[in-house]
């Protein structure tokens, strides 16, 4: 069913026309990252250097600089490429500004110093497009990240925005739309990987008029910042869905949850709400189709239980964020009792691209049952870490060992934990699973919103559970019994067994708290913190052996169990290591062997770190 | 109406019932900790989890807040389900491992003991929220919350400040299950309550023991010789035991006892009030002596009916036999025991002519030491078991006005109240009530509620079907006891009836109307200046013990002094006027001219100068000679006789006069 364009939604696209008009894509532009993660490495001074080296040098007239969102590539900031070549310079510094614009940017010379270098095969890179971190991607809801400017609506509308919503609301209905997206097999990227279709429907025919929806952006895992990255990059794709979904399910109000911790992502999703609305995008009578949608900003105080949808709600209501039971779902009941439906911030910003696309577009990519691209945060010990957009059933290893580039300093890589701190450890022998949300269960995990930490050989399994317990015990909300107390007290065992207290029967315990922790706890926290553990012991179980009954750690790690020592044989007696010792638990003669006397060492690992000659061994 | 299986057993319930309700309906019992059919479900302990099939999927969940729907199918008990609900136990009882409530939860779910080391051993919060909804739905008052997440989590109010209304509202205490509601740091909740309860428990102990006080200043007064104008006696005439008995062996109303009434209707608006506000021997003990029950054969305390109904039924056959069972005058004899031969030693100028009393003396104190020792074993052992006037106000106590209230929907059976209880009257059995007869209203168990569950307040008036009532068994026990000692006295086993006319009773006492009259409290001999009023062993039949006479050995009648008539509370002793009393005759007196030294004191110091010199026939010398129709008998004579000891000059009961031996003739 198409209506005929309202002369609000010509003018957007005669907008576009213009703006697309005026580009010259011959022009040079210089985008500076101006994510959060290169905004760390005073990436703004960067772009300000740019700024006045440009004008300095009298350019600024014929070259344009943007400051973009993350690209993802976060290792290697700031970031500085140099369109439309995509020139791709790394750790660019203020000093190193004046000697782009007049080499690279007046010359089209390359700096070699910037450039990027392959840790396998050690060449230097020169073009974005040829570095292997993102060659292996398939971007599409990151395809505009670096590109265009977070601050700038008409970047987002040049790269095709609102597009997508105005054929919605043009040629569209509202079951037309659920329908698209049910057929299009998109799952929320929130972690459960409910089909997004159905929610909505579901919330659709739910009785009543007042109906809401909530962007879910508390993104509270550790380690995990696809979805403020996303916001950061591009956060009209994020409205753009929202405004589409409130279409089809017949919502007036939305709201975004997002964290207060996440300053930028809730300065530019501001913006982009008052851009939006400014351009009768949001409000009354969008683009003059009759339906009205608007968003409110609201912050959340970074309890991770509040990403847990019926948590969120109660916060959003003014309570303490705890989760209740479901049934009913927010889809019947939910904020202030109305049908609600909440989504993930990448499955919102799905929506524009498969309105655009269309379904069988979507569809296409990833596996049987997970279809689409998915977008991780890898971070551990592999070379790169960033954020990553890959079809969803690719595999584990060819994420971690290609995509990120494999093991730092020659370890060897032992394990990969999905999902956050709920999700479970998959060992190093199953990473040719394929990465979608069926096969991560079975391996005992879960695709979670998509964190992946990578283990090498010196991280203790025992001890990463002890962690991510630690972390869940203080993040439940305390409500249920079973993930309050249940997840202390494995946290109390795993900590006495990390300490040299394990006992005969121990990882027994562990499992059977496991299950019943799982089974009997009210909300997805309580039932998925256990995960880290079945997992490790269910891989990694003569690791807890060693640990219970050598009282020994195999990795190294456990202070309690590890004693530190010098092998005369390598040392050379440089001293180094006693300087550093903040103990003096180490001695020696120089250019003699040194020793550490066990009784004063406090196992901190400074003097393994600092030798040069390796001479520094756990046992 | 909805078709489900709960446990492979078919039923319809109500639309909108929840699976425990179901359950419920169904006779399927679930463990909960955190519901209240009044309240909203929350689903906090996970206690009601069960396995719940629907569309063919099967899930755990907890059945308080989970719906019905048509055809779904509730496993109550499947090993997952079992197994969860352990380990939920188990994780409540290792937060909370001193919690009744939730020991008995986990007791009935195999979890005996806590598999895990708790944080504080003094945790009694389970957080299930019941007191954070109860102030939101029933009170309204939104003031209760939880703050801090994971481990920190616990109830309190905005900012941890006391909220004025909970002051007043005091809703949330009724739903705690644990009773850590109190105990909450910031809230205080229940304060003003448990600062009221506080403030009964002072007022009863200054009751309690300004009654002490006043007792020990009038035992003090009447062995200063100072009678108070006959109102030295008032714990006696208080005292319905007393008054009861010795007016039932009396024949006769005794108006003496009138403040009884007083009593009387204390007991029957406020139950056993006396025992734990009045009474000087509670007092006493219950300053030591372990609380709670400790010793196993709590049945015992019925024995106290047996002695109440033993000396009652003595009293109907006109005797007062077992009267020294009587609490007060345990009390007042220990004292006299101790007290007497002090002040009298005090009194003596010169301290070598002190002699301590023998044995028979002494043993009048026996009783009070026993209860003293038996204190030991329970605090107010003797209250609990043995006291017949504990047992007489208590029986009145089942029908009294205010009782002692155990709010069952509110108490969480922790126990609190029956370790404080010091007649060991709350019974853990019975939900932590109490058997009127048994509760002395001493308010001790109310402030250390942590629900505020006990008050005293208007009861079911007419009582019985407590947990000690006096039953068959007692009735039996009394018969046999009672018919025993009747049938012993009526056979005369002991000769008591000879044994009585050799004594000499105190001024104005009647033989049998005395003894039905003499409740043994011996205050006569306290007040008595002289000493000669002595307690009885067993010289005057069993029967008699303790029962005062004159011993002219120890002590002349005070030709001044009418003390003893005005001490006595039950008229035993009549309360004569002093010129009444010089007239009333006690015995006779005679001179032994077989010792007698002719040194004439008596005849000088005889107030009633009732002595003649004699010539005796065949002993030269003139002698004193008793002239018998004068005589009172009131012993001066014996008191300054040098030659006491050989008898020299004795004064025999009137009945009991020796023929003279001698022919006598006035001297010249
Ligand atoms: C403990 C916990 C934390 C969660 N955190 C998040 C989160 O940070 N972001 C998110 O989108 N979903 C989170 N979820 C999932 C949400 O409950 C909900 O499933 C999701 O927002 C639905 O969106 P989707 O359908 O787009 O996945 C969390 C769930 C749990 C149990």
């Amino acid at each position: 069913m198409a209506k005929a364009r309202s002369v609000a939604a010509l003018e957007l696209e005669k907008r576009r026309e213009e703006i697309l008009g005026g580009q010259d894509p011959s022009r040079i532009s210089i985008k500076v990252c101006g994510g959060t993660g290169c905004l760390a490495l005073s990436s703004d001074e960067v772009a300000q250097a740019f700024e006045r080296e440009l004008r300095a040098q009298g350019v600024e007239g014929s070259v344009a600089l943007k400051t973009t969102g993350c690209p993802g590539f976060c290792e290697q900031g700031p970031l500085v490429v140099v369109h439309p070549q995509r020139i791709f310079y790394t750790h660019v510094k203020p000093d190193d500004v004046a000697e782009i614009v007049s080499k690279t940017i007046l010359q089209g010379e390359i700096i070699d110093r910037l450039l990027y270098k392959d840790p396998s095969s050690g060449e230097k890179i020169v073009y974005e497009t040829e570095v292997p971190f993102y060659k292996e991607q398939k971007r599409i809801l990151l395809k505009e990240s670096g590109l265009i400017d977070p601050r700038e609506i008409e970047d987002y509308l040049a790269a095709g925005g609102y597009k997508a919503l105005a054929r919605a609301l043009f040629e569209m209905t509202p079951d037309e739309v659920i329908a698209e997206i049910k057929q299009s097999g998109l799952r929320g990227r929130g972690g459960a990987g409910f089909s997004t279709g159905v929610k909505w429907e579901l919330c659709r025919q739910a009785k009543g008029e007042t109906k809401y929806i909530i962007c879910n952006a508390d993104e509270g895992d550790p380690g995990a910042f696809q979805d403020r990255g996303l916001i950061e990059a591009n956060p009209h794709s994020v409205l753009e869905g929202m405004i589409i979904g409130a279409y089809a399910i017949g919502a007036q109000q939305g709201f975004i949850y997002i964290r207060n911790e996440y300053p930028l992502a809730v300065e530019l999703i501001r913006l982009a709400v008052q851009q939006a609305r400014e351009r009768g995008l949001l409000g009354e009578d969008i683009l003059g189709s009759g339906a009205s949608f608007d968003v409110e900003i609201q912050l959340g105080a970074g309890a991770f239980v509040c990403g847990e949808e019926t948590a969120l709600i109660a916060s959003l209501e003014g309570r303490i964020g705890e989760p209740r039971t479901r049934p009913p779902y927010p889809a019947q009941s939910g904020l202030w009792g109305m049908p609600t439906n909440i989504n993930n911030v990448k499955t919102w910003a799905w929506v524009p691209h498969i309105i655009h696309n269309g379904a069988g577009w979507f569809s296409q990519m990833g596996t049987e049952k997970s279809k689409g691209t998915t977008v991780f945060s890898v971070v551990g010990k592999i070379k790169n870490t960033g954020l990553v957009e890959v079809p969803m059933g690719i595999s584990l290893r060819h994420l971690i060992e290609d995509i990120g580039g494999g093991a730092t300093n020659g370890k060897k890589l032992k394990a990969v934990q999905t999902g956050g701190p709920s999700g479970g450890c998959i060992p190093e022998s199953l990473w040719h699973l394929p990465v979608d949300y069926d096969s991560l269960r079975e391996a005992g995990s879960i695709m979670g919103s998509g964190g992946l930490i990578v283990m090498d050989e010196s991280t203790c399994m025992v001890d990463i559970a002890r962690y991510f317990l630690n972390f869940t015990k203080f993040e439940s909300c305390g409500k249920c019994t079973a993930c309050r107390e249940g997840v202390l007290r494995m946290y109390e065992i795993l900590d006495y067994i990390t300490r040299g207290y394990g006992q005969e029967g121990d990882i027994e315990l562990l499992e059977e708290l496991g299950k019943a922790v799982k089974a009997s706890s009210l909300c997805g926290l309580g039932q998925t913190a256990p995960n880290p553990v079945p997992t490790t012991i269910r891989y990694f179980r003569e690791e807890y052996e060693a640990h219970v009954k050598e009282k020994t750690c195999p990795a190294g790690v456990c202070k309690s169990l590890i004693t530190f020592y010098i092998v005369p044989e390598k040392c050379p007696g440089c001293g180094l290591c006693a300087r550093y010792c903040t103990e003096k638990s180490i001695s020696g003669e120089k250019n003699k062997p040194y020793f550490i006397d066990e009784e004063k060492c406090i196992r901190c690992g400074i003097c393994r770190e600092v030798c040069k000659f390796d001479a520094v061994l756990v046992k | 109406m909805v078709n489900l299986t709960i446990n492979e057993e078919k039923i319809k319930v109500a639309e909108g019932t929840t699976a425990l309700e179901a359950a419920k309906q169904a006779g399927v019992h679930i463990p909960t900790l955190c519901h209240h059919p009044e309240l909203t479900p929350y689903g906090a302990c996970r206690l009601c989890l069960v396995e719940v099939k629907r569309n063919g999927r099967s899930s755990v969940t907890t059945s308080c807040n989970c719906a019905v729907e048509e055809g779904m199918h509730i496993q109550t008990d499947s090993p997952s389900v079992v197994q969860a609900r352990r380990i939920m136990a188990d994780f409540l009882l290792s937060r909370c491992p001193e919690v009744p409530a939730v020991q008995r939860v986990a007791a009935s779910l195999g979890v005996e003991k806590p598999s895990f080391p708790a944080d504080r051993r003094d945790e009694t919060c389970i957080l299930c929220g019941l007191c954070v909804r109860a102030c939101d739905e029933k009170a309204q008052q939104h003031v209760l919350g939880f703050v801090g997440r994971g481990p920190d989590r616990r109830v309190t109010t905005p900012f941890d400040t006391r909220a004025e209304v909970c002051d007043t509202c005091n809703q949330c205490i009724e739903y705690c299950p644990t009773g850590a509601i109190t105990r909450l740091e910031a809230p205080q909740i229940g304060q003003r309550l448990k600062a009221g309860a506080k403030r009964w428990i002072r007022i009863r102990q200054v009751v309690q023991y300004a009654a002490l006080l006043l007792f020990l200043f009038l035992i003090y007064s009447t062995l200063r010789g100072n009678p108070l104008a006959g109102n030295n006696n008032i714990f006696s005439r208080l005292n319905p035991l007393q008054a009861v008995a010795s007016m039932i062996a009396a024949r006769q109303i005794i108006t003496s006892y009138w403040p009884v009434l007083l009593t009387v209707g204390v007991t029957l608006l406020f139950g056993r009030v006396w025992c734990g506000w009045f009474c000087p021997l509670g007092g006493v003990l219950e300053l030591f002596g372990r609380r709670g029950r400790k010793i196993k054969w709590q049945g015992l305390r019925r024995l106290k009916y047996v002695i109440l109904f033993t000396v009652l039924a003595m009293a109907v056959f006109g005797s007062l036999a077992f009267m020294y069972f009587e609490p007060i005058t345990i009390f007042v004899r220990g004292l006299t025991a101790i007290s007497k031969p002090a002040l009298a030693y005090f009194q003596l100028e010169d301290k070598k002519d002190f002699a301590l009393p023998g044995i028979s003396w002494w043993v009048i104190a026996i009783p009070f030491v026993l209860v003293l020792l038996l204190n030991l074993i329970e605090r107010r052992f003797w209250c609990r078991y043995l006291c017949p006037l504990g047992a007489l106000v208590g029986l009145g106590s089942k029908f009294s006005w205010v009782k002692r209230l155990v709010n069952q929907k509110s108490c969480v059976k922790c126990g609190d109240c029956a370790k404080t209880c010091t007649m060991g009257a709350i019974s853990e059995g019975r939900d932590f009530t109490s058997d009127p007869a048994e509760c002395i209203m001493c308010m001790d168990c109310a402030a250390p509620c942590p629900k505020m569950a006990i008050t005293f307040e208007r009861g079911k008036a007419l009582g019985w079907n407590y947990e000690f009532d006096p039953t068959r068994r007692e009735a039996l026990a009394t018969l046999g006891i009672g018919a025993a000692a009747i049938g012993l006295l009526a056979l005369d086993v002991g000769k008591v009836k000879a044994a009585k006319s050799t004594v000499l009773r105190p001024p104005g006492a009647q033989g049998d109307d005395f003894l039905a009259k003499c409740i043994r409290c011996d205050q006569c001999i306290q007040v008595c200046p002289a000493h000669a009023l002595q307690p009885v062993g067993l010289e005057a039949g069993w029967d008699a013990l303790w029962t005062p006479v004159l011993d002219p050995f120890s002590g002349g009648c005070d030709y001044e002094c009418n003390r003893c008539g005005q001490t006595c509370p039950s008229g035993a002793i009549p309360p004569l006027t002093l010129e009444e009393k010089r007239q009333a005759v006690i015995g006779i007196a005679q001179v032994n001219f077989d010792t007698c030294v002719r040194c004439m004191d008596c005849l000088e110091h005889c107030p009633y100068k009732c002595f003649d010199k004699v010539e005796v026939e065949g002993i030269r010398g003139v002698f004193p000679k008793v002239r018998p129709e004068n005589c009172v008998g009131c012993g001066v004579c014996v008191q300054v006789c040098p030659k006491q000891e050989k008898l020299a000059i004795v004064v025999y009961p009137i009945d009991g006069v020796p023929p003279e031996k001698y022919v006598t003739h006035p001297a010249t």
